[in-house]
């Protein structure tokens, strides 16, 4: 019996050590798990999605021009890693590693760029690029602004998810600024006092902005009318009915992606159509950079401004 | 083997004269399987971007069963290997398959050398369905596809049974008919889907670079999909070898050889069409690869349709991959429309065959 105790009981007790070590141990692991992670960061974005980040994004892919500027405008365009071909702004965008187009981004390339991020926008959602690249596990933010303060809301959320607040709550600061100075000289005019204004974005056929875009937004807050605020969105329409709906102001953006000015020439052609609107015969015809007009990102004020002084040249100089 | 050979020297003598050239053939069909290995390797690591052939290596064989090796690269690497492009490759080569063989199979069906997938409007339809599909504001949830594929395959099918009834005529199925009702109603749904492109706002990116045709983002999911649609149409078809050739005679001809020629052209018309509707609906719509594989095979290997049929699905299959490899890798990273690249590769390599044998191809 002693003997049997004797060889017996260190066995037994180093077996209870063992377990008890292997209880601290897991319990230890437990411990150590217990704690939820911790999520620093939360946003919900334009698709009513959230987005739930432990820390700040380090790496960005931006799938839009827009998206880059807005990077680039919160301070945090030394973390973006991936970019369209049409990024070309700020100059600095240029340095960053393409992934092609727009429409077309490279799967392969942005999935083997392992980013925290991707900035995408409504048409990437639109055509399912959104879910494929979720599918292969991206973290996906979509930027789909309907108007100036959905803008200044993105331009937000991505100095949120780069940990840049301070410099985000700057940019729209400026900017809310810069558009309540416009809106505040524009605010108390009369119908009578509203240029009717047409903005073109190709000639032939003819393309414009209706209803529910920017360009509908930033014409009336910079005191105008759009003559084509009857149809919506971005919309062919009739030579004729634009002649004769008789415009005093004519925008017209420049070639997209270049300085291709091929619209502006001609309508401001002798033998124009428009030759016998105001807008033609007062010299109303102004040429604007597609790329201020188009782009849903920080240089949207700067459109506006642009605007304001086309269609009140004696309130804005 | 033996029966085979014996019953067809007796049909030679009426049907046109087939050499049998089995050991030519044979080499032919093993030389473009080693191809087709080949130029799957070969796009799985030369694509855009670039990963080395040893990293390819080094992922695919940490995935064979037995295997272990530690991983030194990166997981976005794995990911691009195993989740884009091996599917994004398996379906371009199902899809060549599909395109080369349902186009060998119209031109048998009609005698019309100039007939492919997109005749008798299965193109046409599959565009219309898949506008429709994009401009729907959901999704396939049950497969986590987007809405057109689906409405694509429906709207390819659908054309063919409308001009299939709209074609007959009593229990027959002229073929002038059926050409001249597909021509006249594919213009009809091209006019509708050209309506409702200019008419889709935002998302006419997506519905127009579904039309130029392409693999952008190719899942697992579209590779079991369409799978055993291909697989087993192909096969299916193949079987009718002896039915075309014989078919390629009078059709009466055809019927007093045995053949019920009515009952084989329903046949080979649904399972064409069924094939094409499942490449069009996963790839859109990639031309030329339905007239030049055909007829090149034709060109070299002879119009023999018991070997048209294979070799056209083996050189289909590594056409559309090389084709699309060559997309993806010129203008890298851009990746330019698959269609642009199957007709500028495609046509003068089959005008250099038309002069190389001046002979009459059909």
């Amino acid at each position: 019996m002693s003997r049997f105790r004797k060889r017996v009981m260190p066995l037994v007790s180093l077996l209870l050590v063992l377990v008890m070590v292997l209880a601290v141990a897991v319990g230890c692991g437990k411990t150590e798990e217990t704690p939820p992670p911790s999520t620093t960061i939360s946003v919900t974005d334009d698709l009513g999605k959230t987005i739930e980040l432990d820390k700040p994004a380090e790496k960005i892919v931006s799938l839009a021009p827009s998206n880059t500027e807005i990077v680039f405008a919160v301070g945090a365009g030394d973390k973006l890693i991936g970019r369209t071909d049409y990024c070309n702004f700020p100059p600095e965008a240029s340095s960053v590693e393409s992934i092609a187009g727009y429409s077309t981004p490279n799967i392969d390339a942005i999935v083997l760029l392992d980013p925290d991020i991707v900035l995408a926008t409504g048409a990437h959602n639109q055509y399912g690029g959104t879910a494929d690249l979720e599918d292969l596990g991206l973290t996906v933010v979509t930027l789909a602004p309907e108007s100036l303060s959905d803008i200044l809301g993105n331009i937000t959320m991505v100095g949120t998810l780069t940990g840049n607040d301070t410099e985000a709550a700057q940019v729209v600061a400026d900017m809310q600024s810069r558009i309540d100075f416009i809106s505040d000289r524009t605010a108390g005019l009369s119908e009578g006092q509203k240029p009717q204004v047409l903005h073109v974005t190709w000639h032939d056929p003819l393309w414009t902005a209706g209803s529910g875009t920017f360009i509908q937004e930033i014409i009336e807050l910079a005191g105008g009318v759009n003559i084509f605020d009857d149809v919506t969105g971005d919309v062919q329409v009739d030579t004729d009915t634009a002649v004769l709906r008789n415009p005093q102001v004519i925008t017209v953006v420049s070639g997209h992606g270049s300085a291709m000015r091929t619209s502006y020439d001609y309508i401001i052609a002798e033998d124009s159509p428009f030759n016998i609107t105001d807008a033609y015969i007062s010299g109303g015809i102004h040429l604007i950079n597609a790329d201020l007009a188009c782009r849903a990102g920080p240089r949207v004020v700067e459109a506006l401004e642009l605007f304001a002084k086309f269609i009140h040249p004696e309130t804005f100089v | 083997m033996l029966p085979e050979i014996t019953k067809d020297s007796v049909s030679t003598e009426s049907a046109p004269p087939y050499p049998l050239q089995w050991r030519k053939r044979i080499y032919a069909m093993l030389g473009l399987v080693v191809l087709l290995i080949a130029v799957v390797i070969l796009a799985i690591s030369v694509d855009s971007p670039y990963i080395p052939f040893s990293t390819t290596f080094q992922v695919i064989f940490s995935k064979l069963p037995f295997v272990s090796t530690s991983s030194t690269w990166s997981p976005g690497v794995e990911k691009v290997i195993l989740h884009l492009r091996m599917p994004r490759i398996i379906l371009s080569g199902l899809v060549g398959a599909a395109l080369a063989v349902a186009g060998a199979t119209y031109q048998g069906l009609f005698r019309n050398p100039l007939a492919d997938p997109y005749l008798i409007g299965v193109s046409q339809g599959a565009a219309l369905g898949a506008v429709i599909g994009f401009m729907l504001p959901f999704s396939w949830g049950m497969w986590n596809l987007g809405a057109a594929p689906m409405f694509a395959f429906a709207g390819g099918l659908g054309a063919v049974s409308i001009v299939y009834s709209l074609a007959r005529v009593g229990k027959t199925l002229p073929m002038t008919t059926l050409i001249l009702a597909g021509v006249a109603l594919g213009a009809f749904l091209s006019a509708i889907t050209t309506f409702l492109m200019l008419r889709s706002g935002d998302t006419l990116h997506g519905v127009y670079s579904w039309l130029l045709g392409g693999f952008s983002c190719v899942s697992w999911t579209e590779v079991e999909i369409s799978l055993p649609f291909v697989v087993i149409g192909v096969l299916f078809i193949s079987l009718y070898g002896r039915s075309l050739n014989v078919m390629q005679l009078d059709e009466e001809q055809a019927q007093q050889l045995g053949i019920n020629v009515e009952r084989t052209k329903r046949i080979l018309l649904l399972a064409a069409t069924l094939i094409t509707a499942v490449a069009v609906s996963f790839s859109g719509i990639i031309g030329f690869v339905g007239i030049i594989i055909p007829h090149a095979v034709r060109l070299i290997w002879g119009p023999d349709y018991r070997f048209l049929l294979p070799l056209s699905t083996l050189a289909g299959s590594i056409f559309l991959i090389l084709a699309n490899l060559l997309a993806r890798t010129i203008l890298t990273p851009t990746v330019i429309p698959l269609g642009i690249i199957t007709a500028f590769l495609g046509a003068p390599f089959f005008l250099y065959l038309l002069r190389q044998r001046k002979r009459a191809i059909f």
